[in-house]
């Protein structure tokens, strides 16, 4: 089977290209960042508590429910509960994912970039069409997002929203036309891939629009129930033939 | 350490093992081929949960959404590079959130 990786000449710029391709996502989530800064300055936390908490985490969703759990007084292994269920969809994705990474991805490279995916980063490299990525073009990838969530957060905390309102509000598609940017061309011409997407959003609307599951199920495990059900029937109905036969991601 | 420090590492504990270990595990290793179909299929589907519905509220207004979401929908269709679509998203949600 052909191994084409993405990895340039030298692994300056395998990094380079990462960065260049990471760096429009990093900008995208700058407002949910900031709306992270402001509501940990809201919950009393201090500028340092916050950034360190968006470094060290680095996990959107997780982090707003943390502090809000917290300054609802709930109770530490409560919060780590609710954080873990949210987050048991990064398994699937790391999953997915390793099967691009290079056999000979040093232990240090392969806790970093296991450390540093977010469903934005692992959704970018996913779509890339290469069907090996080195680690250095992953990281490269991975860094803006996680330097922007950071610094982001402190801004917010300051309180310096640097866009006004009106296009805060619009901007909050952004991350969402980004998906689209990735997801579409890559299904259109894969009808397997078009189906099995159909089907995931289908049963996330499903959860959403029935007010007792989405009661009940919070972001995280709905995510991880769809899109887990739906590649479930993409496995059964759709059977990828053996390696190279179809066109990898 | 404060309350928030011990709790931002507790939650560095429970989160990062999820991200970590399946690049340890399977970095390189040959699935069987239902298992290698399930995870061929994990980005679609993960791409379509985090898409729909939630971005028919992502301007918090679901005209504007609707309208950015459709041409975002367009522009990728037709092949346009993501920085287009990006813009034109946002660009649509903007005006029509004005009118």
């Amino acid at each position: 089977m052909k191994s084409k990786t993405n990895s340039n000449s030298t692994i300056a710029t395998g990094f380079i290209n990462g960065f260049k391709k990471g760096t429009p996502i990093a900008l995208c989530c700058i407002p949910g960042a900031i709306a992270f800064g402001i509501l940990a300055k809201t919950a009393s936390l201090t500028a340092w508590e916050s950034v360190f908490m968006s470094f060290i985490v680095f996990a959107g969703a997780s982090q707003f429910v943390a502090v809000n759990l917290f300054t609802l007084g709930a109770a530490i292994p409560e919060i780590l509960i609710a954080v873990g269920v949210l987050n048991m969809r990064h398994m699937m994705m790391s999953s997915s994912l390793a099967k691009k990474y290079l056999p000979n991805t040093t232990f240090l490279q392969k806790f970093w970039m296991g450390f540093e995916m977010t469903d934005e980063t692992f959704s970018l490299a996913a779509m890339q069409k290469e069907d090996y990525l080195s680690s250095e073009f992953v990281m490269g990838l991975n860094l803006p997002l996680h330097f922007t969530w950071t610094t982001a957060t402190y801004l917010g905390w300051i309180g310096t929203s640097i866009l006004p309102d009106s296009v805060q509000e619009s901007m909050g598609i952004a991350i969402f036309a980004i998906f689209m940017g990735l997801l579409i061309p890559s299904v259109r011409k894969n009808r397997a891939g078009l189906i099995v997407t159909a089907i995931a959003m289908a049963m996330s609307a499903y959860i959403k629009w029935t007010p007792f599951l989405d009661a009940t199920i919070n972001k995280g495990v709905s995510i991880m129930i769809t899109a887990g059900a739906a590649a479930l029937f993409g496995a059964i109905v759709f059977p990828r033939k053996e390696e190279g036969e179809q066109k990898p991601l | 350490m404060t309350k928030i420090i011990i709790l931002s590492v507790l939650m560095m504990l429970v989160t990062a093992p999820s991200r970590i270990l399946p690049a340890f595990f399977l970095t390189g290793r040959k699935l069987p081929p239902f298992v290698e179909s399930f995870l061929y299929y994990v980005p679609f589907t993960i791409l379509g949960s985090l898409i729909f519905p939630d971005i028919l509220n992502s301007t918090g207004n679901i005209y504007s959404s609707i309208a950015g979401a459709a041409m975002a929908f367009l522009l990728a269709w037709f092949g346009r590079g993501p920085l287009l679509v990006l813009t034109g998203a946002i660009f649509t949600a903007f005006i029509v959130s004005h009118i």
